[in-house]
């Protein structure tokens, strides 16, 4: 039985509970809560035990929704010292994934419940009516969510596992929902640095930065910083080596004792520990391996200083667990650098971890990013004097398939390097962007900071002159390498009264003409200068012919282009205005695919009439 | 939630207070109900609002597509803290007019 009002003192404060709520403490090293009377509580008695998390809950699916778990939550995280803005973007993404967790997750209820409030108010009443009936039934109120969070070097991390059936994670992650009845996944994709989901147990992990308390690695490298905990049963050991090492500048010195019931948390407080073994061997072997349980190696640098209490055979065991250790009397101004050694290497991990996490905020906002523009990949395009209707469309490099998350997002910057592009509408004028970069700068990036750059253009309600995107995409693209970049950029617009394409590059493109009647491809003679940049260029396009144009880098002959044209033939049949429109992939020979920019007759109806 | 509201001309004033979100459900959709009947614009005073959830946003939505039917609209006003960057970050501005004053 728990006491109403919870107070864990190790790790959370705070917290409070009704007096009705009931349930047992399962691990005092961390905070785990599991209400009494859940489903499947053996379950969840033995996952709390194995759980790295500083705050570890089971509830009953009435118990979170009756109560203000998010602010529970919330409240650890501040007393953990995270930053103001962390635990409110934190709010905001945990309050989606509960009541998640809660109306989709163990009530059941279909997702459409959204779209019937929205289609039918009148219904809203009696649909809540019955939601709060099932939180009344044990069938649906007993189920359990479980919710784990903890807080670490500059970044938050939460996982929510409920007992319904789970969810197409994909369906979520490949795409945004434009329509405004599925904002909460968007709320939650948008503001969390990582997301993943493991479908096989229905748990959703996110990982929150927390920019605010992120290390600085300069502030790490300062020595006079470091927090070094000394462990030695001897107070005379102890003085010396503190006055030791104040002299070399080091002046966060404690005993640190190894035996402490709050061992884990404790290691929050040193960041490399000094340790003088005069202890039984098993004992401290216990201890050490319990520390190594938690921080590896890299994580938390522990150097032995053997003592005469221990012979040569019971160091031996040790050294699995420890970074260093000295068997013999050594110097001062050894210690001092052998301390500076590890502790730059654990710096320096820290640094690199943060290096990594930015790179994969980096490429995980600009695939959310791309995804948006991707689902703008095609655009229709008309001429009106005729009626005669063409597909404009990108097709770029595509991510591989992935056996991992992590595995996808460096995939996907390999596999984007060879070029990619999208349309998009800027005061009812259909443009086109494509861009092809052979030196491997991920063009993701790029196509997103010219999503940001025509979301700026939009507000201004103006065209804008193609030269003017192509030097603001240049412009970026110099500021994330400041080395020449033999980037190639198609930019294009569609002049639907004349019912001509006006584009504009730089870098070395060719242009390809397919004839539907005849079956040949040529090199498109209109296209003498493949360096336009300043001067528009024009493409009248027909119902006979399908307009390519490619990096002239990639590896592709005509006869390519004609097997392919009637690939993209036997697809256009299949296309039609309701349907997302398919566009095959253009696949050379050695089976590359080959990113390429085309304009294609829409509807082989309409030749006749443009003849 | 907390909530009060002001009825001018043409105009009714809803002051939203601390988080408004999936619970308010019963509530907003009385209100609504309610609101119809006035037919005049709806203002959503938010300066005082803390939070705000997706269910929240949809009610928004809600309000502006039944208003809209009797040519009214929505307008949110002075939202602020994590209220402004969840509507900012879900373009709640391109379907809702916000200001602020």
């Amino acid at each position: 039985m728990v006491d109403p009002n919870i107070q864990c003192s190790n790790v959370v404060t705070n917290i409070s509970w009704d007096a009705d709520f009931t349930g047992s403490i399962v691990n005092f090293d961390q905070a785990s809560f599991i209400e009494a009377g859940i489903d499947d509580y053996e379950f969840y008695e033995k996952r709390a035990k194995q759980k790295p998390y500083g705050l570890y809950m089971v509830l009953k699916t009435s118990t979170v929704y009756n109560e203000n778990i998010v602010d529970s939550l919330a409240d650890y995280l501040k007393a953990q010292g995270c930053s103001e803005a962390c635990v409110c973007d934190f709010i905001s993404i945990a309050q989606e994934l509960v009541m998640n967790a809660v109306v989709h997750g163990n009530l059941g209820l279909d997702v459409n419940f959204l779209q019937m409030r929205a289609d039918n108010p009148a219904e809203i009443t009696g649909v809540f009516d019955r939601f709060q009936q099932m939180l009344k039934d044990d069938e649906y109120a007993n189920k359990a969510i479980a919710m784990g969070v903890t807080c670490y070097d500059g970044s938050v991390l939460f996982e929510i596992q409920d007992q319904g059936p789970g969810f197409a994670f994909d369906d979520f992650k490949d795409k945004y929902n434009d329509t405004s009845l599925h904002k909460g996944m968007d709320i939650v994709f948008l503001l969390t640095a990582d997301i993943e989901y493991s479908e096989k147990d229905n748990i959703l992990r996110i990982i929150l930065s927390d920019k605010e308390n992120e290390i600085d690695i300069d502030d790490v490298l300062n020595m006079e910083d470091i927090r070094i905990g000394v462990t030695t049963t001897s107070e005379t050991s102890y003085k010396i080596i503190r006055s030791i090492l104040a002299e070399h500048g080091i002046k966060y010195v404690s005993r640190f004792n190894i035996l402490q019931n709050d061992l884990v948390n404790s290691l929050e407080q040193i960041d490399l520990l000094l340790f003088l073994s005069d202890r039984s061997t098993a004992v401290m072997l216990d201890r050490l391996k319990k520390i190594r349980h938690h921080k590896t190696q890299v994580e938390f640098p522990i150097i032995l200083q053997k003592t005469e209490a221990l012979d040569s055979v019971q160091m031996g065991r040790f050294s699995p667990f420890v970074n260093d250790f000295i068997g013999q009397d050594m110097a001062v101004y050894e210690l001092v650098s052998r301390i500076r050694a590890h502790y730059s290497m654990y710096a320096a991990q820290k640094a690199l971890l943060n290096v990594y996490k930015e790179y994969q905020r980096e490429i995980v906002s600009a695939r959310h990013s791309i995804q948006r523009i991707e689902s703008l990949s095609s655009s229709v395009l008309e001429r009106k004097s005729t009626g005669t209707k063409f597909l404009s469309f990108v097709q770029g490099s595509k991510t591989f398939n992935a056996v991992s998350e992590q595995i996808e997002r460096f995939s996907q910057r390999r596999a984007s390097s060879y070029g990619q592009g999208f349309c998009f509408t800027l005061n009812e004028r259909p443009y086109s962007i494509f861009i092809s970069m052979p030196e491997g700068l991920s063009s993701v990036l790029i196509l997103s900071h010219v999503k940001g750059y025509i979301e700026h253009l939009k507000q201004q309600d103006d065209i804008a002159e193609l030269e003017e995107i192509i030097e603001s995409i240049l412009s970026y693209s110099r500021r994330l390498a400041s080395m020449a970049l033999n980037i190639k950029i198609i930019c294009a617009y569609w002049a639907e009264d004349e019912g001509t394409f006006y584009y504009q590059n730089v870098g070395g493109f060719i242009a390809v003409e397919y004839n539907i009647l005849t079956r040949k491809a040529s090199v498109y003679k209109g296209d003498k200068n493949s360096y336009s940049l300043g001067k528009d260029k024009k493409y009248k396009p027909s119902a006979q012919n399908i307009f390519y144009i490619f990096d002239h880098f990639t590896p592709i002959q005509l006869a390519d282009v004609e097997a392919h044209s009637h690939l993209l033939l036997k697809a256009r049949s299949f296309w039609s205005d309701e349907q997302k429109i398919a566009v095959p992939d253009f696949v050379a020979k050695e089976q590359k695919r080959i990113p390429y920019f085309s304009i294609c007759p829409l509807d082989e109806t309409e030749e006749s009439h443009e003849r | 939630m907390e909530f009060r509201s002001d009825e001018l001309d043409k105009d009714v004033v809803i002051f939203l207070e601390k988080q408004f979100s999936f619970k308010d459900h019963p509530f907003f959709n009385d209100f609504l109900e309610d609101v119809q009947q006035k037919n005049k614009n709806l203002i959503f005073d938010l300066s005082d609002l803390v939070t705000i959830d997706s269910a929240g946003i949809g009610m928004l939505f809600l309000a502006q597509k039944i208003l809209k039917t009797k040519n009214r609209h929505v307008t949110i006003k002075n939202p602020t803290g994590q209220v402004k960057r969840v509507l900012d970050i879900t373009d709640v501005s391109k379907e809702i007019k916000v200001i602020n004053a």
